[in-house]
């Protein structure tokens, strides 16, 4: 049995628009309808969703970055929100981050050994320059980019710097927002090649988040889909592939294109989305509103 | 993606520091450069010179109302005090405020624009509303007011440069708190936070050290409004007071003696003109330094051409689109190497390749649209004519009526201050006044782009519909003249994949019901399989590979294309796709 | 549309309140309007700077003084002058009208010049007459209001007396005594003017229309620009609707922020020119410590930049339909 590493249980994050845009009869927003999913040591768990569907939303909750409305984020056994001091400090200290865009994750100003020293600097640990050279042979970057700044590399080098960075406290597990969905497919498949590595190498885990089922579905044990804020469907990788429950998820496998001329062609025109249709609608959130929307 | 080439090459060119980029970059500001030395040169001069000149700026000489002489190069006043002397005191007094109001202004704005920027909501508007509060309050009024309370004595510099600094801080607040808006949502401070830095820690490491070169951009230009709000006050009599003196107060005494002694008026006036003007030409280098301008763009400009006519191509053209040796130069760096494609008259053909690959370059240079700072070169016919050197009057009978395009961004593509029918209106009375049934011309339009219900869009704004829904808005547009050639450059790129699939859906479609021939641009190989009917693919400006669409899947011959096909990430593993698409094609 | 004018408006008349309680307390704190009364030589008797003390209302505490000073405004009260025979509601009355003219002329026209020359200068960046516009507005932001004044001043007489006859009125707003019939009236203000509204023209001239050309430059770059032309619409068309459009939102901004900045330069230009305007008032109240009368000058000001913005806000709905319907 592998040790369970993150849980969250019936996740909920509502958001209030701005007095001016509630004013205007905006609703609340139901960005997490109790969205509930558990990463295990060593494995990656991939979830999918269009803009909006609630992915990003998830992630910057289960990373602190929003206070959830309702449930709970555990992490190791221990409630997040709760946590304060030294577990904080290690939750810190052992969940990182990647970001979708390279250019914006790393701040313009630092140079690559700032950036990967940003992290214990923060946490307050000692950081031996040597730690440095590991890091950057770690994601295979040459060791005179040490020195340099962001801008001086492309957009694959930069993503590299941001997961060596991600690397820099020996974390347990890594959250990936979109790494690859601004890079070239070639570009792409590299990176997801450099993560399976570290996994295989480190034990890491990862929560990979994307839009895009065929880039996850690569890398991950675990596939959650999700829509509207609610996980339509969660299961392993290769049951949420091949025999989908939702419609949602087949309309998102339908979507993908197969490089495959013959395939493609067969496939009927989409032109309206084949999820959600006027008689199959979502459900509503579960949890109703929770804040209220004066 | 036009622009990829040169934002991914420029920067690496350079060493590293964004200090030194910015230096550089200065540097060939040769304006911007010459304002901030003469600044300097003034400063310098109202330190040494005061020290060895022989007058003091109050003491009085035998010598009354001279004209500028060698003893007294700019002449003398009534009470025959030297006026050299006086400007040199003026000018130290006026930098030395000048200075302090900007530090004063550019401390309070600085603090109060992070905090508000950062914080946002109730701290937003706060900081916010002081900012009106203040607007309200002229300066020279409160500032007179302020300065004639002051007992005898007048003000002295601190309180003058205080009352101004406070009053001036609103432009700088509003600058960074709208560049920390923009900064606190990049993932970097996000990052940060991950990272367990505290609200401080990110401010104090993150956002200053960010919006620090806008912050010295706008201290140039607030140091030159300084100079003027104390000269003027000076002027009215509430500034530096008798028997010191300021540049202001020199202009004042002069005010009748401008055609009887001119040199007391025009030397300090002069000055304040030439320290503003360096200041402010030091400000605009160092803004376009900070802030390098991306190559101006002007579609209404024709593109510049290499001279190469007598090269053109005589033969028979094939098909309908006939590209030769096209070529697009960036300076000495040709991105664009000569290639060839030709389009049959209803084909799709695609052309793939990575960013930098040249490929959206080289289309848009087809439509006769290159960044000014881009040199074009090689053929273009369609349809047996030459389209390359055209002007903005010959184009005109191809965009749009024959040869439509579809881009990239569909949030940027259509007018924000425009109506969709509007914008279907301007493109409809190109074949002349409109149709009394225009509306129910571009409710079809619409329609024959899978829109549910168009009717209720017409009036709508672009900012009010959805990416999805906006490029279909821009496929209609671009069908509203039948074109014969319609040339679509990633026009799923910003989108979802499910989006996506019904774009690329509503595009066959389009194209279908038009017979029109498309070159559609992507970097995604698996997106053209259910598209195209022949593949370019083109890697650093050059088609390495062409071929019809099965050929290039199944039997790749270039390396290239064979890496490409096995890098594109696919479910083509799992049969799940194919028998999901099956059932819902039972299902419809 | 209207629910937003209605929210502006009370934001408005917010600001505007505490306008007034700022502007209130830095005006009562900042000096004693009696003063010179109380340095007078042979000193007044006390009884007397008691009495005047009273009149002023200045036995009171700071609160009340500041409400009996409110509650006098709503009823068209300005509060007493440290004058006792000066009527401060009065004088501005027939002052504002002279400032008006001159800011509003001045306005209006910098404006016009403004987005034309800025418009131009965009659409042909670095080539002529940008190549000419560019440094001019650059030289006149650099030109301060009161020197360009008194040079204008000096010339127009020089000049009357080269000619031998009034070419340029220097003084005032209009020829003592107004000449009569209403064409010769208008005709010898707008000869007042000239000079004076030239002035402020010059530099708010220059800040606008470089606001203009970088809102253009902008504008013109946008993908929405490229997407027209590839559409085949006209030059015309593509400048008027997809150029300058989209870019009038800044430039309402702009001018609503620059205001106060024209205020202060229309003090100078009346200071002068010896007009009798607003700014004279001002100059004249301060040097008198008419504590009431600066006030009842700044609370004007602070009212004719509320109601700018207000006016730009709608404005700027009107031209940007994001505004008007929220993102």
């Amino acid at each position: 049995m592998t040790e369970q590493l993150l849980q969250t249980t019936d996740l909920v994050k509502h958001f209030r628009p701005p007095r001016s845009a509630r004013r205007r009869g905006q609703q609340v927003v139901h960005a997490l309808c109790g969205v509930s999913i558990h990463v295990e040591q060593g494995r990656t768990l991939g979830v999918v969703g269009e803009s909006g569907s609630g992915k990003t939303t998830l992630l910057r909750t289960l990373l602190g970055l929003e206070t959830a409305t309702a449930g709970t984020v555990e992490y190791a056994g221990e409630d997040v929100t709760a946590m304060s001091g030294a577990p904080a400090r290690r939750f810190r200290a052992d969940v990182s981050v990647v970001f979708q865009d390279p250019y914006t994750s790393l701040d313009p100003r630092m140079t690559v050994s700032d950036l990967l020293t940003q992290p214990a600097k923060i946490q307050k640990q000692p950081f031996p320059t040597s730690r440095i050279f590991d890091l950057l042979d770690q994601v295979k970057l040459p060791r005179v980019s040490a020195g340099k700044f962001p801008h001086e590399f492309s957009g694959g080098q930069r993503q590299r710097i941001a997961i060596a960075r991600a690397l820099a406290l020996e974390p347990k597990l890594i959250v990936l927002d979109e790494p690859v969905s601004a890079l070239d497919v070639s570009v792409q498949a590299e990176i997801v090649a450099l993560l399976r590595e570290l996994q295989e190498q480190r034990d890491v885990s990862y929560l990979f988040v994307a839009h895009d089922l065929a880039v996850v579905a690569d890398l991950s044990h675990d596939v959650g889909v999700m829509y509207g804020g609610q996980m339509v469907e969660y299961g392993a990788t290769s049951q949420v592939l091949y025999e989908p429950s939702h419609p949602y998820t087949r309309a998102l496998l339908a979507a993908v294109p197969v490089p495959d001329p013959r395939i493609e062609r067969a496939k009927p025109p989409f032109l309206r989305p084949l999820w959600p249709t006027d008689d199959d609608l979502p459900k509503p959130c579960p949890h109703g509103n929770l804040i209220k929307n004066r | 993606m036009a622009t990829d080439t040169t934002s991914t090459t420029e920067p690496k060119a350079g060493g590293n520091g964004r200090g030194r980029v910015i230096l550089r970059r200065f540097r060939r500001h040769k304006l911007g450069v010459t304002g901030l030395a003469v600044l300097l040169l003034l400063a310098v001069i109202s330190i040494v010179v005061p020290m060895i000149w022989p007058y003091g700026h109050g003491e009085i000489t035998p010598d009354l109302s001279q004209a500028p002489s060698a003893a007294h190069p700019m002449g003398t006043d009534t009470l025959g005090r030297d006026l050299f002397a006086q400007t040199l005191r003026g000018l130290q007094q006026s930098l030395l405020i000048a200075t302090s109001v900007t530090v004063v202004a550019c401390f309070i704005g600085v603090t109060l624009g992070v905090v508000a920027g950062y914080f946002g909501r109730f701290v937003d508007a706060t900081v916010m509303r002081l900012v009106d509060l203040t607007l309200t309050l002229p300066t020279i009024a409160i500032a007179a007011f302020l300065g004639s309370v002051v007992p005898s004595g007048g003000v002295n510099w601190i309180a003058l440069s205080l009352v101004l600094g406070v009053l001036m801080w609103t432009p700088v607040s509003r600058l960074v708190r709208g560049i920390v808006l923009s900064l606190r949502n990049l993932p970097f401070v996000d990052a940060a936070r991950v990272m367990g830095a505290g609200n401080m820690q990110v401010m104090a490491r993150h956002l200053i050290p960010n919006v620090a070169d806008h912050i010295i951009v706008a201290a140039t230009l607030m140091f030159g409004t300084a100079i003027l709000a104390e000269s003027g006050l000076s002027f009215l009599g509430f500034g530096v007071q008798p028997p010191d003196t300021s540049l202001g107060l020199l202009v004042s005494n002069a005010q009748s003696a401008v055609l009887t002694r001119p040199w007391l008026f025009y030397f300090p006036g002069l000055l304040i003109v030439v320290i503003v003007l360096a200041m402010n030409y030091a400000g605009e280098g160092l803004r376009d330094a900070v802030n390098p301008k991306a190559s101006l763009v002007n579609p209404l400009q024709s593109a510049r051409r290499r001279n190469d006519r007598g090269e053109l191509p005589t033969d028979m053209p094939r098909g309908l689109v006939d590209v030769r040796g096209l070529t697009v130069d960036f300076g000495d760096q040709r991105v664009v190497k000569g290639i060839d494609l030709s389009i049959e008259k209803g084909e799709v053909l695609a052309l793939v390749g990575e960013s930098g690959s040249g490929k959206s370059v080289a289309a848009l240079s087809i439509v006769g649209l290159l960044p000014p700072t881009a040199v074009g070169g090689g053929s273009v016919r369609f349809d047996g004519r030459e389209l390359t050197g055209l002007n903005f009057q010959e184009w005109r009978a191809y965009r749009g009526r024959r040869i439509a395009v579809v881009l990239q961004d569909p949030s940027t593509t259509l007018n924000p201050v425009l109506t969709i029918a509007a914008q279907f209106k301007d493109s409809m009375r190109l074949a002349g006044p409109l149709a009394s049934d225009y509306r129910d011309r571009i409710v079809d339009l619409l329609a024959g782009v899978a829109i549910k219900d168009p009717a209720r869009l017409l009036d709508s704004y672009p900012h009010q519909l959805s990416g999805g829904m906006r490029q279909r808005i821009a496929i209609a547009l671009a069908m509203v003249h039948d074109p014969d050639l319609i040339i679509a450059d990633e026009p799923t790129t910003a989108l979802d994949v499910t989006v996506q699939a019904q774009v690329m859906s509503t595009l066959a479609l389009a194209r279908k019901r038009t017979g029109a021939a498309m070159l559609f641009i992507t970097h995604d190989l698996s997106l053209v399989a259910g598209i195209a009917d022949k593949v370019a693919v083109m890697r650093a400006g050059e088609v390495v590979e062409r071929d019809d669409v099965l050929t290039i899947f199944d039997n790749p011959d270039h390396e290239y294309t064979r890496s490409l096909l096995s890098l594109a990430p696919s479910l083509a593993l799992s049969p799940a796709s194919q028998s999901a698409a099956a059932d819902i094609e039972e299902d419809s | 549309m209207a629910a937003m004018i209605l929210r502006r408006l009370l934001s408005a008349l917010g600001v505007l309140l505490l306008a007034s309680i700022v502007i209130f307390v830095v005006i009562a704190v900042s000096g004693d309007p009696l003063a010179e009364l109380r340095d007078r030589q042979p000193p007044v008797s006390a009884t007397v700077i008691q009495a005047e003390e009273a009149r002023l209302g200045l036995d009171q505490p700071l609160h009340e003084r500041y409400f009996n000073w409110i509650g006098g405004l709503f009823q068209g009260d300005l509060g007493p002058s440290t004058i006792a025979t000066r009527d401060i509601g009065a004088e501005l009355g027939s002052r504002i009208g002279v400032t008006l003219r001159l800011v509003v002329v001045a306005v209006v026209i910098a404006l016009i010049l403004a987005l034309i020359a800025g418009t131009i200068s965009g659409l042909r960046q670095r080539r002529f007459p940008d190549v000419v516009l560019t440094p001019m507005t650059f030289m006149m932001l650099a030109l301060p209001s009161f020197w360009m004044a008194v040079l204008l001043k000096q010339w127009g007489i020089y000049v009357n007396d080269q000619v031998g006859q009034s070419v340029f009125a220097t003084v005032g707003a209009n020829s003592v005594p107004p000449p009569q019939g209403l064409v010769p009236f208008l005709l010898d203000s707008a000869a007042h003017l000239i000079l004076p509204t030239l002035v402020l023209i010059l530099v708010h001239f220059a800040t606008w229309s470089r606001y203009q050309r970088t809102a253009i430059v902008e504008s013109l770059a946008g993908d929405h620009v490229r997407f027209a032309v590839l559409k085949g619409l006209s030059r015309r068309r593509v400048v008027r609707s997809y150029v300058v459009r989209p870019a009038l939102v800044p430039i309402i901004t702009i001018v609503a922020l620059d205001l106060p900045v024209l205020l202060s330069g229309a003090v100078i230009t009346e200071t002068v020119f010896q007009w009798r305007g607003m700014g004279g008032f001002l100059l004249e109240s301060i040097n008198l410590r008419d504590s009431n009368a600066v006030l009842a000058w700044l609370l004007i000001a602070a009212f004719a930049v509320v109601v700018f913005n207000l006016i730009a806000d709608v404005l700027y709905a009107v031209v940007d339909p994001r505004v008007r319907y929220g993102n």
